[in-house]
């Protein structure tokens, strides 16, 4: 694994950290083993995500991993989200071999999002 | 001879820094041959076959386990061998403490413990619906003896780490050990990070369990002991089967073999234990009390030079007195993980996160932590290149 400068800048300026007010569907997810936590809301509308923000504290990877996560859903349909995979946020970093032990760093932010869906009734 | 040459993993990884000890240590060539050696030359199993290679596999393996008692001034047949110093911890919790309400009626421990020697404990004091005191952090880092003192009477067994795995500060076990003894309130010592580092005399200390793993003192993985004093002989086993059994008589009653063969049920760790032998004649002949000097110059050495890194906050004990070289320590604005990572980049090996003690890392204020752990192949030139490196990682966040 290789730390690029450009994640370090995605960490301290991710583009989706925002909380969206009286969101349709939220969920906080926390990765017990170091504390991380991240709180996904998105707003939907005809069965499309028309807003997505988080909030939340943890590693380059976990806040890299969340807001790519948020990037992938914008605009895009609820069954489309479903087929997101925990390799296209790995890919969207540009990361390789990132271990056993990040793995749960870089899927926090798409396991919010997973979870946040199975409030969603379709 | 450099010490490092002594290390086969550093021919492989010339510029391994290696910081992280207390999760488990590198291995000396001598251990890794004579647990080759062991599958090499004589791999029969121990205490059975009347051939050669049995003979000699029995004779390695009670002469580690004699090596290893002379290690810690023990008698062999109060050398139990064990998986880890978890399965020890486990084992006299369920064998010797829940058992016997004179034993079981509130536990006394200390916020520094690791899991291992913390959840056996809040587990026992659960299913009892009895107390679990713990000693609490004092603002210093260190824990409060003064707790630890004045709940001794309150308490049936007390359970304490002989070194935090966090902040790699030394309690005083002789002290713990003969409070207690006057109110006799029998003790076990956590050794799990002291037995590398420190000589440990378990007859001077009059000790009652003391327990360790072999691979953080550089023996194999698999392998620990658990010290049981003579005194405590009348132990219920664990685990029935195997050695542990003399015979079973015709109306199917077992006859128990004697200690510590009783408590090693089916097919012992044999390399392993033949390994963990190799290990301590590794340490004693580079001597314990040498270990002992270099240990307090280098966590000296490097308190010092991390103290000199102005982001960097060492938790725990500031004062380089009683300490080993473990260092725990945060960087307001990078996480623990990346810290380590992006160590892991220049070759540099430490541990970040909760460090298995979850409530003492909570105590001091941390969700998680890098921690850097020193061993015997360690320098200050080591030191010298994890603080050039945090200081490039420091620069890359501003």
């Amino acid at each position: 694994m290789f730390y690029r400068q450009k994640l370090i800048e995605l960490y301290k300026h991710p583009s989706n950290q925002k909380e969206i007010l009286n969101p349709d569907v939220s969920h906080t997810q926390e990765n017990v083993t170091c504390g991380d936590v991240a709180s996904i809301f998105f707003k939907i509308e005809n069965g499309m995500v028309i807003d997505v923000g988080f909030k939340g504290h943890g590693c380059v990877l976990a806040i890299a991993g969340t807001d790519i996560a948020c990037n992938l859903i914008k605009s895009k349909k609820l069954k489309d989200i479903q087929s997101i995979k925990n390799e296209d946020i790995i890919k969207e970093l540009g990361l390789e071999n990132i271990g056993y032990n990040r793995y749960d760093c870089v899927t926090l932010g798409l396991k919010a999002l997973n979870e946040a869906l199975k409030k969603w009734k379709f | 001879m450099n010490i490092k040459d002594k290390f086969p993993i550093y021919k492989d990884n010339p510029n391994l820094v290696y910081l992280d000890s207390a999760a488990t240590t590198l291995k000396p060539e001598s251990v890794i041959k004579s647990i080759t050696n062991y599958y090499t030359h004589y791999s029969a199993n121990v205490h059975r076959g009347l051939y050669s290679i049995a003979e000699q596999a029995t004779e390695e393996f009670e002469n580690a386990r004699v090596r290893i008692a002379y290690f810690i001034n023990a008698e062999p047949e109060e050398i139990v061998f064990v998986k880890n110093a978890t399965e020890a911890i486990n084992t006299v919790a369920k064998c010797f403490v829940e058992c016997n309400t004179r034993y079981s009626n509130n536990i006394l421990t200390t916020i520094l413990e690791h899991h291992s020697n913390l959840l056996p404990w809040i587990e026992l004091t659960r299913r009892n619906k009895s107390k679990l005191y713990t000693a609490p952090m004092l603002p210093n880092g260190r824990v409060d003896l003064h707790y630890l003192y004045n709940n001794i009477q309150n308490v049936g067994f007390a359970a304490v780490t002989m070194v935090s795995n966090v902040t790699g500060e030394i309690l005083p076990i002789a002290e713990i050990i003969a409070k207690a003894h006057k109110q006799n309130i029998p003790v076990l010592i956590d050794a799990a990070q002291g037995a590398a580092h420190l000589p440990l005399d378990v007859k001077k200390l009059d000790a009652d369990f003391v327990c360790f793993s072999g691979h953080k003192m550089y023996g194999p993985t698999g392998i620990g002991i658990l010290y049981i004093n003579k005194k405590f002989f009348d132990f219920s086993p664990l685990f029935y089967g195997g050695n542990m059994v003399k015979t079973v008589d015709a109306n199917l009653n077992p006859l128990l073999n004697d200690m510590p063969y009783k408590l090693e049920a089916g097919t012992s760790p044999i390399a392993e234990a033949i390994g963990l032998g190799a290990a301590v004649d590794f340490l004693s002949e580079y001597g314990m009390q040498k270990i002992n000097t270099n240990d307090a110059l280098l966590a000296n050495y490097a308190l010092n030079k991390l103290n000199d890194v102005p982001e960097l906050n060492v938790i725990g004990p500031l004062d380089p007195n009683n300490r080993l070289p473990i260092f725990s320590f945060t960087i307001k604005g990078i996480h623990a993980h990346d810290i380590a990572s992006l160590l892991n980049e220049s070759n540099v090996a430490v541990r970040a996160g909760h460090m298995c003690a979850a409530p003492a890392v909570r105590a001091l204020g941390a969700d998680a932590v890098v921690r850097v752990s020193l061993g015997i192949y360690n320098t200050e030139e080591d030191a010298d290149f994890l603080c050039k490196k945090l200081k490039q990682i420091i620069k890359r966040f501003k």
